[in-house]
């Protein structure tokens, strides 16, 4: 068999099946569609580079752990500081909003870029991903207790801004 | 909350971004060859490389039967005969055989 089409088959799988929620996980870190982009580009170079190494029964976990370095390193890297960047409008444009209103869309996606990064994966996680707190910590490297106390400050957080912004 | 969560879709990604990672993954693969997606190539190549191989061996086979000739000639010239001798050595260098412990001591 041809190992090099095995590879580049195996990948394209990966990316069909998880390419869309990381990518979307990138975002919530990155806030910017473009570095988002990159990020999820080099990662799947990445993957292909390490290939024969990655256990195929965790790759969902494997992918969110990997996609965070790299987002981080990518953070690094451009010396960026994203807790105090405005939030890109563009990106949320491209939100589908075949179910809600655009404007609650973009309310609660502007809310949820607001929180501080270690809220707002943990939140992204549960809720758009159906991540369990135990995978959650495992992928942030932290206890289930501060996943899901962290989650429950964002909620708060979220519904704050949700209820000020329904009101103003 | 759970009303937006649940009706939010997760964004679409950018046409055309997948065939650029696959197509960079592809370059970067190690092992990667031309012939990867030409399989007959491949054989023909196989082919064409026992051929050779085969080809190769009889070359040598034949000189070492050659060598062996000239060594049985060179026997044969009565011992006082130098013309015939020098003859056969002159031939024996020209094919490249005075590696040949008898050549090579007379030459």
């Amino acid at each position: 068999m041809n190992k090099t089409k095995d590879v580049i088959g195996d990948i394209e799988k990966m990316y069909d099946l998880y390419a869309k929620p990381i990518f979307y996980y990138l975002l919530t870190i990155l806030k910017k569609k473009e570095d988002a982009e990159d990020v999820l580009h080099n990662l799947f170079l990445k993957i292909s580079r390490l290939y024969e190494n990655i256990k195929m029964e965790d790759v969902k976990g494997y992918l969110f752990v990997s996609a965070r370095n790299e987002a981080m390193s990518f953070i690094q890297k451009n010396k960026r500081d994203v807790e105090k960047e405005d939030i890109d409008l563009k990106m949320l444009e491209s939100t589908n909003k075949e179910l809600l209103p655009s404007d609650e869309v973009e309310e609660l996606e502007k809310a949820l870029l607001m929180l501080p990064l270690e809220q707002r994966e943990v939140v992204f996680m549960k809720e758009y991903q159906g991540f369990t707190f135990k995978e959650i910590a495992s992928i942030l490297n932290i206890s289930e207790n501060t996943a899901n106390s962290r989650y429950r400050y964002a909620l708060v957080k979220l519904k704050k801004s949700l209820t000020r912004g329904s009101h103003g | 909350m759970d009303k937006y969560f649940k009706n939010t879709k997760l964004k679409e990604l950018r046409p055309g971004l997948k065939k650029e990672i696959l197509a960079n993954i592809r370059k970067e693969l190690p092992g990667q060859s031309i012939f990867d997606n030409f399989s007959f190539v491949r054989i023909y190549w196989s082919l064409i490389t026992a051929a050779f191989a085969v080809l190769i061996f009889v070359n040598i086979h034949t000189n070492k039967s050659h060598e062996n000739l000239m060594v049985t000639q060179y026997s044969a010239c009565a011992s006082a005969d130098t013309e015939c001798k020098m003859e056969i050595i002159g031939i024996a260098r020209a094919q490249g055989m005075l590696s040949n412990p008898i050549f090579k001591a007379k030459s």
